[in-house]
């Protein structure tokens, strides 16, 4: 048996060899040799030009934002950058580096008077190169005595630069590709202020910006218990509706309102509660 | 990358003709198996075992080749010119089933090891061992004398 092993031994090493050349590993090594090069200069490069434009859209943000009254506006922006490195065990082989940022834009709002009211808002353009994260960030005042009341924020966006991915409040509805609309509904008139993000994944290179619609609908409350106890049902008919057009908001089972003035206008008193329904 | 297709690309190729018996077909094989190495290189975690990687990917195309071939035979048009003692080791194995060939040649051509080949095979080695000296068996008893 040993005898016909070594003869099969001895046959199998006078079969041909290998004729044809691996041309392709040759090529793609010098191919990965160059790449390495290319991708740290392109990316060192990169990083220099957003260090630039960053530097530069400071002064840029604070005069470009629109708003309906002056009002501060951060121009804060946050560049986190993640640098991701592949490489496999094998000298010979593919390494590609890829650069997030994550972009944060602040919109805040401030609301004053006591009437309700819509402001809209033109944010800055901004930079950005497919994968990147972009913060919207609003804020929302209400340096009024009357709380900040609901308040509905549409914020619009190009749809083809950015993905929605989520928001912080729970209660939003994404009324078309390029549009979100946030809800709010404060329950007491010690609330003065709110905060919500929305997420975006940027799913091309360019430059984004945000133009946002914002309204308040300021609470008027008043209690004037004595007075609606001596109305009629006519006359309540009457208030109620009154209060409905000028946006003067009722609880489910009592009714305020500043009947006498007309133009919802009064004085508080101790005994306001705020039950929206 | 290169290393590895200097090492291995002969025995590769004569193990893929040990089953094909297609001289063409053998180099296009193998020169798959190396495309399908650079390809995947970075999910292969042991690079010592890239000789079984490579034998057993060059196994797996040689019989899908098989497969699609209507019939076969060994192909004098598409050798080379040799002489005809280059192919006797095709000739020696041809009388034996595809398995028992394929393992011939894994001990013979590539050179494993018992544990490797039952590693690629999925057998224990005590079946390997058994089918091997059943199978060379079978070849002395249809080898002529005058061959050996």
């Amino acid at each position: 048996m040993k005898k016909l092993e070594k003869q099969l031994i001895k046959s199998a090493k006078r079969l041909p060899s290998m004729q044809k050349e691996l041309i392709i590993s040759e090529k793609k090594k010098k191919f990965i040799v160059k790449h390495l090069y290319g991708v740290a200069i392109a990316t060192l490069s990169i990083m220099i030009c957003f260090g630039l434009i960053f530097s530069f859209n400071f002064d840029l943000i604070k005069s470009i934002v629109k708003t309906d009254s002056p009002q501060k506006t951060e121009s804060a922006v946050k560049v986190e950058t993640t640098i991701k490195s592949e490489a496999s065990s094998n000298t010979e082989s593919t390494a590609s580096v890829i650069v997030n940022k994550t972009i944060t834009v602040p919109i805040n709002v401030n609301f004053e008077g006591d009437t309700s009211q819509t402001k809209v808002l033109q944010s800055a353009p901004y930079d950005v190169i497919e994968g990147d994260t972009v913060i919207v960030d609003v804020v929302v005042n209400s340096n009024t005595q009357y709380g900040l009341g609901n308040v509905m924020s549409t914020i619009n966006f190009d749809s083809t630069m950015l993905n929605f991915v989520s928001c912080s409040n729970n209660i939003y509805n994404q009324k078309s590709s390029g549009s979100i609309l946030v809800e709010y509904y404060s329950k007491t008139l010690q609330e003065k202020s709110t905060a919500f993000k929305l997420t975006f994944k940027a799913i091309s290179s360019g430059q984004v910006n945000f133009n946002s619609e914002i309204s308040c609908a300021i609470f008027k409350v008043f209690d004037h218990s004595s007075l609606i106890d001596k109305m009629d049902d006519e006359a309540r008919e009457d208030m109620e509706e009154y209060n409905k057009k000028h946006g003067i908001y009722s609880s489910k089972d009592d009714i305020f309102g500043n009947y006498n003035s007309g133009n919802g206008n009064g004085n508080n008193n101790n005994n306001e509660i705020v039950i929206f329904p | 990358m290169e290393k590895y297709y200097l090492r291995y690309k002969n025995d590769v190729f004569r193990f893929a003709l040990s089953i094909v018996k297609d001289v063409p077909l053998a180099e296009d094989i193998t020169q798959e198996c190396f495309l399908k190495l650079f390809e995947n290189q970075k999910s292969i975690r042991d690079f010592s075992k890239i000789k079984a990687w490579l034998f057993t990917t060059a196994k797996n195309l040689s019989v899908t080749s098989l497969n699609k071939k209507t019939t076969l035979e060994l192909n004098d048009k598409s050798l080379p010119q040799q002489q005809s003692n280059d192919l006797q080791y095709l000739e020696l194995i041809s009388s034996l089933s595809e398995e028992e060939q394929q393992l011939i040649s894994l001990r013979i051509i590539g050179k494993f090891k018992w544990r490797e080949i039952a590693e690629m095979l999925n057998c224990s080695q005590e079946m390997i061992k058994k089918r091997y000296h059943r199978a060379l068996h079978k070849l002395k008893n249809t080898v002529k004398e005058e061959l050996l």
